[in-house]
């Protein structure tokens, strides 16, 4: 236990680099100030409630929840296979998996920490002081940790099983994970961020104007529960995790630059 | 102690290595090679990093690849700039102890203990990013040995050290295999490789040249006839006798103050036994002799030669 320990010590003293604390940051505190901007621009206290669930539905946990967890928990991977010290880790008298899960977890830690810092913030500027009260903060705040450990669980194996992990994980992030839970049909069901929504919905108002997406919606409209939604976000976790930690007890990790 | 067994990788259709059978047992050994020789392709099949393509290869009876139970008794000091430049050395080295079972005060003594025999415990808690090359290069030896691994692999352990850093881990080196370790050692500093052990396998263009003992190597080189330089005053009259000795194919006269006469012989163990009676008999006064290819650097440039 002390070897993950120590692992888990190194993992997130490598997360909290000043630039990528940085960079974070910025991520986090997008939301927020866009509901700051909208609370200037529309300064009715009945608005509240919307912005809150705009910023968090669509910003935190559709963009900074993703982003986050594409960049930390591919970086638990990415970063040693970079920086040439994977050798280290991989000649050590450890099961690989073992190696892995410590970092596993420091990217789920960082991400849930970014998503708190988001979430207390979007309901501060959307209510004032009153927020952290008003809004459903201890909900939105579990959902976002376990929000975290799938997207990290989600990422990380494709860290494991492919080499440019984190492109494909913001391609994912951006257009598989903003698309799909706006589909029609039962499509949406491939989307993490559907289970999200229904572990931790957020009332939006009805558009006044129906586009084509709405009115397929509105035809055949998709239900799912909240013990669906757990069961599949858990299931997920699980073999995602699984996935990776097979995956990187396998494969082989070198730099090809090195072959000589 | 490591056991190749026409062991080949490719990557793609890159060739690392190709059919390598040898056998590397306790005490120093040295890989030679030049550049994309396949010496660090050889190195990561032994430390588990990579599976042969074709093959097998074992550390103490076991596939290395992902082996846990071969990597407690493997020490691994890879080439090139990789480290945690954000840790301290005793951050690092702890860690690494941590992670092949140390803990508590037994992690801390070890991880002292080898910061000392490195040469690095004054500056061992500082961040690694501000080491020089050579500091470095004490802190990834210093990792490699802190569990007392029974096996050692480096990949270019003295690049980088200043020449009292190089003495010191070649005296480090050759303390470790002195005391039963298996240590296999990658280098091209062919001058100090030749210091460290005469226990050499040579690589090119992923094959195995030649393995074992570099003299009992030179001795089998054929193409190339033994060269024995002297320098007397009396060179031409050595000369003249040196050519009534069995098995010297050529003599050559230099010029100079002090004469001097280089000889090519293809049974140099005769023209050693005879060499000292023939000056004792006719009194020659010598003042130099040497064996200019009788080295390291000649054997590994006659082996490569004769593959190019």
């Amino acid at each position: 236990m002390m070897a993950e320990v120590h692992l888990f010590r190194a993992a997130l003293r490598d997360l909290s680099r000043p630039k990528r604390l940085m960079a974070a940051g910025f991520v986090c505190i997008v939301p927020p100030l866009l509901v700051l901007l909208v609370r200037i621009a529309r300064p009715a206290s009945g608005m509240a409630p919307l912005r809150y669930n705009f910023a968090t539905t669509f910003l935190g946990f559709g963009f900074v929840l993703p982003i986050l967890a594409a960049v930390f928990a591919t970086g638990a991977i990415r970063d040693e296979v970079e920086q040439r010290t994977i050798a280290y880790l991989l000649t050590r008298p450890i099961a690989r998996w073992r190696i892995l899960w410590p970092r596993f977890a420091s990217a789920v830690l960082a991400v849930a920490m970014g998503m708190a810092i988001c979430l207390v913030l979007c309901a501060v500027s959307a209510w004032g002081p009153v927020g952290v009260t008003t809004a459903p903060l201890v909900r939105d705040l579990e959902i976002a940790a376990v929000g975290a450990g799938v997207y990290c669980a989600f990422f990380l194996m494709l860290a494991a099983i492919i080499n440019r992990a984190l492109l494909v994980g913001l391609l994912f992030a951006f257009g598989w994970e903003s698309w799909v839970p706006n589909m029609p049909g039962s499509f949406q069901r491939m989307s993490i961020a559907t289970y999200l929504r229904v572990l931790a919905p957020h009332s939006l108002p009805e558009a006044e104007t129906m586009d084509v997406l709405r009115m397929l919606n509105a035809l055949a409209p998709q239900t799912i529960s909240q013990a669906t939604a757990w069961t599949t976000v858990i299931c997920v976790t699980a073999l995602a995790l699984a996935v990776a930690f097979a995956a990187f007890s396998m494969r082989e990790y070198l730099p090809q630059e090195d072959e000589g | 102690m490591i056991t190749l067994h026409h062991a080949s990788r490719w990557y793609g259709h890159v060739l690392g290595v190709n059919d390598v059978s040898c056998t590397i047992s306790a005490g120093i050994t040295t890989l030679l090679g030049p550049n994309g020789a396949g010496k660090t392709t050889l190195i990561r099949l032994i430390t588990g990093q990579l599976r042969p393509t074709t093959g097998s290869v074992a550390v103490l009876g076991e596939r290395p690849f992902a082996n846990p139970r071969v990597y407690a008794k493997i020490g691994y000091c890879p080439e090139g700039e990789g480290i945690y430049e954000d840790l301290t050395a005793r951050q690092m080295v702890g860690l690494l102890a941590a992670l092949s079972g140390m803990s508590g005060r037994a992690l801390r003594d070890h991880v002292q203990h080898v910061l000392e025999l490195t040469g690095i415990a004054e500056s061992a808690d500082r961040r690694i990013a501000g080491y020089s090359k050579g500091m470095r290069q004490r802190v990834k030896l210093a990792q490699a040995i802190v569990h007392e691994p029974e096996v050692l692999i480096l990949d270019e352990p003295l690049n980088g050290l200043d020449p009292v850093g190089r003495r010191e881990i070649a005296q480090l080196l050759k303390d470790l295999g002195a005391a039963g370790k298996c240590v296999v050692v990658s280098s091209h500093i062919l001058h100090e490789v030749e210091q460290l052990t005469r226990n050499i396998v040579v690589l090119h263009h992923g094959r195995l040249l030649a393995q074992g003992d570099l003299y009992a190597i030179r001795a089998l080189i054929d193409a190339h006839p033994h060269r024995v330089a002297i320098t007397t005053p009396d060179g031409r009259e050595l000369a003249r006798c040196l050519l009534d000795l069995p098995g010297v194919v050529s003599v050559r006269l230099d010029g100079g103050n002090e004469g001097g006469v280089e000889i090519e012989t293809r049974d140099p163990e005769h023209f050693y036994h005879e060499f000292p009676k023939l000056v004792a008999h006719r009194r020659f006064r010598i003042t130099a002799f040497s064996s200019p290819d009788n080295n390291l650097e000649a054997v590994f440039r006659y082996l490569v030669e004769g593959t190019s």
